[in-house]
């Protein structure tokens, strides 16, 4: 009909699908977690404590829009662990008794801090990033720039973006265990999506992230460790989100496939379901499959070649298999949302989809998590 | 009172696999809005996933940059 | 107007008063504080469209555009006014010339309080020299600039300015996921954030009546935007004949239609040009609003009702 037509033209009329706008309000946001891996088996324990991490983060968000276009975001966390992780896994003669673990408990804090300011303009955004992470024995340094830009009558997005960091080791006591001293490491990673609007409840993302790494790429506390001294790795993720206006529920639906020049290919599947109960409640039960191949210099300490080639014995460079179940429990009042969430991670060779060594040094964790937003 | 097919056809879709994508009207564009159907409906949430997943496994990535490493990994 | 979705008590009501005429945005949101923070930024937008286009601010568009009128300058546009002079021309098409935004300087022959009490007609000479400066085909245009060539002539959004803000305010609040929720500007009405696919039950009344007034019926609707247009019982009685204060701006002199039409559309600013032209058309008003296919509720001089919307006499909340 002419009057909808030229109706339609009007600018007012036809604003971007999604907020791409900077934030009506400010808000902020704590959060406090714990997670607890479980012991290791004693019949794989050669030697050391069977206890390992215990983990506890503190996380803060600030997020305020500045002036009418743009939007500032500000994370940090601080996270203090101690316990104790593998130095090494042999190969066992019997199948058990191979991991030794590493001599005293650490205790270590960690501290970052990011922010981002985006800008918002009719067809898009754009922002500078920088972030910082602290610990006693690395630091890093990053920044990055992305920007996003709406077509097709935002139906569609595209958005880029690249990020370079600066990472500097000092591992501890490193004149006593024969360690290196001041290393450094350079990252510069660029990442490509895609995103479309299906209809009016759903919407599918697709990305692709690049990602170069230079420099001391070896895990210092492992015995023997020697990894190579550049790595370039590749990250396809897809996101499928869906509304069922019936149920008042959404669905998200997420698989990434990865590979690296170490070797190592895997596979992440996630799935969530988000339920609410009126406007005050939302429970959100959540399942991830995660398995990866083992790298290629992945072996038994035992086997461990002379010390000018490549190997490692850490149980993260082997093929295995998680699978984690999570729960999130949220409820608004007022200007508050609590959110409170459990989850529990396990990992098995046996859920692995790849062969390859593995290592019994894998481990499981539980995590609970407390969090409290305001907005203001 | 849903008779835009005049403007609808004009329209393009750019993804192979939404085989049958309708143009959402600037007035039907609410639910897309809503926090749980963002892509990541909570920040912190993530972060710390993004976090404790990299500390445990030999994977990282996703829909955005990867930002500053840790010694957690 | 008087919308009530399902449950009136947790809602959020947020009343001003803006374009002339009582608004009000209601949303179905509990928290004070976050409502508050949106409905000023809706607020503002619609201020933003009443300083930019109303004829009785000096530093809105359409007072810069009248005053230059008859002085062969042009003023430069933007892409915004451009669209909504488009829309005007759409109008005007549509209407066979009787939606014409140069019609309000009219006015000045038919002071209606006037006329009543001198129980006297304006003189038809003046009213043909007065429409001599009205008509949208003489308004000269090119991209991004507009012309008024004779001493006054004068461009009026008034007529399609409100809807556009109500659409305008709808379509920021979908974009910002806000919502379910209703706002209207003087009888005017769009909603906006409607996922459940409840009905709100809006009361219409007479357009131009103050907040007592009574009103004419109930009607259930799920989404989009009503308008309503007429001048609905109110007319002068000069010479013992009924005129309505609607203009005719082909012959200079107030139509003979409906009294009162109300139409449903997805854009409150289709509803109410459509309502308007239905009313201008006089007494092809009702073949016209039939024809147009848009769902209608109309009332005729002797008080008929007719149309294609289910409503509800009585009764009501």
């Amino acid at each position: 009909m002419a009057l909808t037509a030229s109706a339609l033209a009007l600018p007012g009329i036809s604003v971007p699908a999604k907020a791409d706008t900077p934030p009506t309000e400010s808000s902020i946001g704590y959060r406090i977690s714990s997670y607890k891996e479980d012991k290791l088996p004693e019949k794989f324990l050669l030697t050391g404590s069977p206890e390992r991490y215990d983990i506890t983060i503190h996380q803060f968000q600030l997020v305020t829009p500045v002036g009418e276009n743009y939007g500032l975001t500000l994370n940090s966390s601080y996270e203090s662990m101690s316990g104790a992780s593998p130095w090494y896994a042999l190969r066992s003669f019997d199948g058990e008794k191979s991991i030794v673990m590493s001599g005293a408990t650490i205790h270590e804090q960690r501290r970052d801090y990011n922010l981002t300011m985006r800008r918002y303009h009719d067809n898009g955004n754009y922002a500078i990033s920088l972030g910082t992470s602290k610990e006693n024995d690395y630091d890093s340094w990053s920044g990055g720039f992305d920007m996003s830009r709406n077509f097709n009558d935002n139906q569609a997005t595209l958005s880029g973006g690249i990020s370079m960091s600066n990472d500097d080791i000092n591992p501890t006591d490193a004149a006593l265990f024969n360690r290196v001293m001041d290393e450094s490491k350079r990252t510069a990673s660029g990442f490509f999506s895609v995103s479309q609007i299906i209809n009016q409840n759903s919407f599918f993302q697709s990305s692709l992230n690049v990602t170069r790494h230079n420099g001391f790429l070896t895990d210092p506390y492992k015995l023997g460790d020697r990894r190579p001294e550049s790595k370039t790795q590749i990250a396809w993720s897809n996101a499928y989100r869906r509304f069922f206006t019936s149920l008042d529920a959404a669905m998200h639906l997420d698989l990434r496939l990865y590979d690296d020049s170490f070797g190592i290919n895997s596979v992440t599947l996630d799935a969530s379901w988000y339920q609410n109960y009126g406007d005050n409640w939302q429970i959100t039960p959540s399942i991830r499959y995660y398995s990866q191949s083992a790298a290629d210099f992945f072996t038994p300490a035992n086997d461990f070649s002379s010390p000018a080639l490549l190997n490692s014995s850490d149980y993260r460079l082997a093929a295995y298999g998680a699978v984690s179940g999570g729960l999130q429990l949220l409820t608004r009042l007022d200007n508050l949302t609590l959110t409170f969430v459990l989850e529990r991670y396990v990992t098995d060779d046996g859920y692995s989809i790849y062969g390859g060594y593995s290592s019994p040094a894998l481990v499981n964790f539980t995590r609970m998590s407390l969090g409290v937003s305001y907005t203001f | 009172m849903k008779k835009k097919q005049l403007l609808i056809s004009a329209l393009v879709c750019i993804a192979p696999l939404a085989t049958s994508c309708q143009p959402v009207q600037a007035w039907e564009r609410g639910t897309l809005a809503k926090p749980e159907m963002a892509i990541d409906s909570y920040p912190m949430e993530t972060i710390l996933n993004n976090h404790i997943f990299f500390s445990k496994e030999a994977s990282n990535g996703g829909h955005n940059a990867v930002g500053g490493g840790c010694g957690c990994n | 107007m008087s919308a009530t979705p399902s449950d009136p008590v947790k809602k959020f009501h947020y009343r001003f008063r803006a374009m002339g005429s009582p608004c009000e945005i209601i949303l179905e949101q509990e928290c004070k504080d976050t409502s508050r923070a949106v409905v000023s930024l809706l607020e503002k937008e619609v201020r933003r469209l009443e300083n930019q286009y109303s004829r009785f601010l000096p530093n809105s568009i359409t007072t810069r555009i009248n005053e230059s009128a008859g002085r062969g300058i042009s003023i430069a546009i933007d892409q915004e006014t451009e669209k909504l002079l488009d829309y005007a021309d759409t109008c005007y098409e549509q209407s066979d010339g009787l939606f014409d935004i140069t019609s309000g300087s009219l006015r000045k022959i038919w002071n209606y309080h006037d006329l009543e009490q001198k129980q006297v007609l304006p003189d038809d000479s003046v009213i043909r020299k007065e429409l001599e400066k009205v008509g949208w085909k003489k308004v000269e245009r090119q991209p991004g600039r507009i012309c008024l060539p004779l001493i006054g002539m004068e461009i009026d959004f008034g007529g399609i300015v409100k809807e556009y803000a109500v659409d305008c305010v709808a379509a920021i609040a979908e974009a910002r996921g806000i919502g379910p929720g209703i706002v209207e500007l003087g009888g005017d009405i769009r909603m906006f954030g409607n996922t459940t696919g409840e009905s709100w039950r809006v009361g219409i009344r007479d357009p131009h009546g103050a907040v007592l007034s009574s009103t004419i019926a109930f009607i259930n609707v799920q989404q989009g935007g009503i308008a309503t247009s007429g001048d609905y019982e109110r007319y002068s009685l000069i010479k013992g004949k009924k005129y309505s204060h609607i203009l005719n701006p082909l012959t200079g002199w107030p139509v003979e239609g409906l009294s009162s039409v109300t139409v449903l559309a997805d854009q409150c600013i289709v509803a109410g040009s459509a309502a308007s032209i239905a009313v201008l058309k006089g007494e092809k008003g009702i073949d016209w609003i039939k024809a147009l296919g848009l769902p209608f509720l109309c009332i005729d001089q002797r008080g008929r009702t007719s149309g294609t919307i289910e409503q509800f006499k009585q009764g009501g909340f």
